[in-house]
């Protein structure tokens, strides 16, 4: 299936249309692994909206060593042995966690969390 | 019998017009061959200073230019390739597309864009903070207190680009209290004083109803439209492959959220290549651009514990080489751009540190701000560093600028004050900015009192002179103002300030630096423009910056061309961004 939409995609971009597209794709080169359009489009959403608390920073300049995050590593939450449920994730990102957590339902649209729920799976 | 005649020479008149006239409208400006076109909106009407961008599919870089006023752009000479090609304006759908591009062609490619209701992505910092609605006194007051406190670790863009409901925001304002301050600093006590009004303005205009007022600037017109810039990427020391996401060239996508940024200062150097600091990730001490190529090219030098060492501050040395900070271990290096090499000079223990801004004086005295607040100097004939300790302790030190006379200026962010070092005695002075009480409530004032001021965030009357400038030809230092949004240029003789508001009083003017024509260039870390300031005209020119979210933090300008050319270090995007003039605006 990835390799079906990535042939399409191949196909669009050298007929030269499609074009937002192939400015998101091409900021995915390199080691991370290939994303599809919705996933990129979830990484970018990740990255504004959810990394500042759940990805670990190194605790200093320089070192490689991962540090400790404001919020759980979202690394691996829908495989074992988390295993959340896909509709226990998205209330979160909606509704958020008292005290701990902002909702987002005011400022992500639904198909802005499914790129989010999209992107979590690749992680 | 004359009719005919009479035909002709209508016919004949209106053939000479059409030939004459209509290359006028549609190619007078420009190349015979190239890569150009014409942009129109939607309703056939030709748009000024609209962002054209092109990348080589197989290339690191990007180049962009802008629409003049009949709506025309072309690209100066490109290498053989296929490129993506896109134009960009805030309100306005992008348009791409993709052409194989070869040398010796006239590749047109014009462009219909659509106009958008939903352009708040597109938004800079600068105008996502204009936009905050300021209609009232409590309103104009709330817009200032968060100018102060939330915008300067970050973008105001990474913050209004949300809506929370105040529960959620004071989640957010909590956390930013608890997880990214320590306790009893001044940006702490701050924000604690401030909590409860930020969460209900921030609730009001960015909570289940959008209150702000959106004011996207004005396009760029004129002069100001004839720039190329080249924006190069750079990836960490430790990931070859790394590119941000966002990376700020697709505007809709919105500002980055800080996945990575690692740029800070980076000026070109006598071999024609561009040196860049590294203070934040692994495996890189410093890295080098090849503008012709966009290779980029790191270098370690590895610390005690055998990490790369930091660095901040960047300077080119007229003699050859490159000057840096170490921030790691307090010490001034030199790396040898010919051999690749770096030249320590250790530093004795018991000395206050070098840090931050680096600047090298006629006599090629290198010198940075210290963190114990003065000034460390080095003679690299022969590796003494002398210590000029501030008359006001504290303040954050940060930016530091030589004058005419050589005499050195370290800037006390935090302080509102400069500290000045005599080069003839080795006297130490300072300058304390007036504070900006004006309009300032009693209250704010008193909060202000308890709290003090950090580099980050700063009592409503506070100035914030953050980098400067000097000019090697007159009696002037030239500072920015961070928080008030001006340009400050200071008599180094007699001491006299005289301030210039900023076109946007919310850009965040960073650093300054005065050109061999004495035109006076600031950075902005919230907008994505580059400013020019005439000094004789007093006058501010903005030129415009392709991606969205650059958060610069340092300028350079290389002198060597005919042109001064611009050098910019996108903090929030990983880039470095070359900017070139095609006509002698840059110098009127």
């Amino acid at each position: 299936m990835r390799s079906l939409r990535r042939g399409i995609y191949s196909l669009l971009l050298t007929c030269g249309i499609f074009f937002p597209t192939a400015l998101a794709a091409q900021s995915q080169q390199g080691s991370s692994p290939a994303l599809n359009e919705q996933q990129t489009k979830g990484r970018i959403l990740y990255n504004q909206n959810c990394r500042l608390c759940h990805t670990p920073e190194p605790e200093r300049a320089k070192d490689p060593t991962p540090g400790k995050s404001v919020g759980p590593s979202l690394v691996g939450v829908f495989g074992p042995p988390r295993s959340r449920p896909e509709a226990v994730v998205r209330t979160f990102i909606q509704q958020g966690i008292t005290d701990k957590m902002p909702g987002f339902r005011y400022g992500l649209q639904p198909a802005e969390m499914d790129a989010i729920l999209a992107y979590l799976k690749t992680l | 019998m004359p009719r005919i005649p009479i035909l002709l020479s209508v016919i004949g008149l209106f053939v000479v017009l059409v030939w004459v006239g209509l290359p006028v409208v549609e190619t007078a400006n420009l190349p015979s061959t190239g890569l150009m076109g014409t942009v129109k909106s939607a309703d056939g009407k030709v748009m000024e200073g609209v962002t054209v961008s092109a990348r080589d599919n197989a290339q690191t870089f990007t180049t962009s230019v802008y629409t003049d006023r009949d709506g025309q752009y072309y690209f100066p000479t490109l290498t053989d390739g296929r490129y993506k090609i896109w134009a960009q304006a805030v309100g306005f759908e992008m348009a791409g597309g993709e052409v194989a591009f070869s040398s010796g062609r006239k590749i047109e490619q014009n462009f219909t864009l659509r106009s958008t209701n939903d352009f708040s992505k597109q938004l800079s910092g600068a105008e996502w903070a204009e936009s905050l609605p300021d209609s009232t006194p409590e309103d104009r007051r709330m817009k200032e207190i968060v100018h102060n406190n939330c915008t300067a670790c970050h973008t105001a863009g990474f913050v209004l680009n949300k809506r929370f409901d105040a529960a959620g925001w004071k989640i957010v304002v909590d956390t930013m209290i608890s997880e990214m301050t320590e306790p009893n600093t001044p940006a702490n006590k701050l924000l604690t004083a401030y909590k409860d009004e930020i969460v209900e303005y921030l609730a009001r205009v960015r909570g289940p109803n959008d209150g702000m007022k959106y004011k996207p600037f004005s396009r760029v017109t004129g002069d100001a439209t004839q720039v190329v810039v080249t924006e190069y990427d750079i990836p960490r020391g430790d990931d070859a492959s790394f590119r941000m996401f966002p990376n700020g060239s697709n505007w809709s996508e919105g500002i980055a959220g800080g996945d990575g940024g690692v740029l800070h200062d980076a000026v070109a150097a006598t071999d024609g290549r561009v040196y860049f600091s590294d203070n934040t990730y692994p495996e890189r001490t410093i890295g080098r651009l090849d503008p012709k190529t966009g290779i980029v090219t790191n270098f370690k030098l590895p610390d005690a514990k055998g990490l790369a060492s930091r660095t901040h501050g960047v300077i080119p040395d007229p003699r050859g080489g490159v000057w840096f900070n170490n921030g790691t271990d307090g010490t001034i290096f030199k790396f040898d751009t010919a051999n690749e090499k770096f030249q320590v000079f250790p530093k004795t223990a018991g000395g206050i540190r070098a840090g931050g801004h680096i600047e090298i004086d006629s006599k090629g005295n290198v010198f940075t701000s210290s963190p114990d607040a003065g000034i460390v100097k080095l003679d690299p004939a022969t590796g003494k560093y002398t210590d000029y300790k501030a008359l006001t302790p504290g303040g954050n030190p940060y930016g530091v600028a030589v004058d005419s006379e050589d005499n050195m200026w370290m800037a006390q962010l935090a302080g509102d004050r400069l500290m000045v070092v005599n080069s003839r005695n080795g006297e130490v002075g300072e300058f304390v900015f007036p504070p900006k009480m004006a309009g300032v409530s009693e209250k704010d004032q008193e909060i202000g009192k308890q709290s003090g001021a950090a580099g980050n965030s700063a009592p409503l009357y506070f100035s914030g002179p953050r980098r400067m400038g000097g000019d090697p030809k007159s009696d002037f230092i030239w500072v920015a103002e961070y928080w008030t949004g001006k340009l400050a240029r200071i008599n180094i003789r007699t001491r006299e300030i005289k301030e210039y508001q900023m076109p946007s009083k919310y850009s965040h003017p960073y650093d300054v630096q005065v050109d061999k024509n004495q035109m006076v260039w600031i950075n902005q870390m919230n907008g994505d423009r580059l400013t020019k300031f005439d000094p004789r005209a007093e006058k501010f020119t903005e030129y415009p910056l392709p991606s969205v979210g650059s958060e610069t933090r340092h300028i350079s300008i290389d002198d060597s061309t005919s042109q001064p050319t611009i050098w910019l270090a996108y903090s929030g995007l990983a880039k470095l961004a070359r900017v070139e003039f095609r006509t002698n605006t840059a110098s009127r």
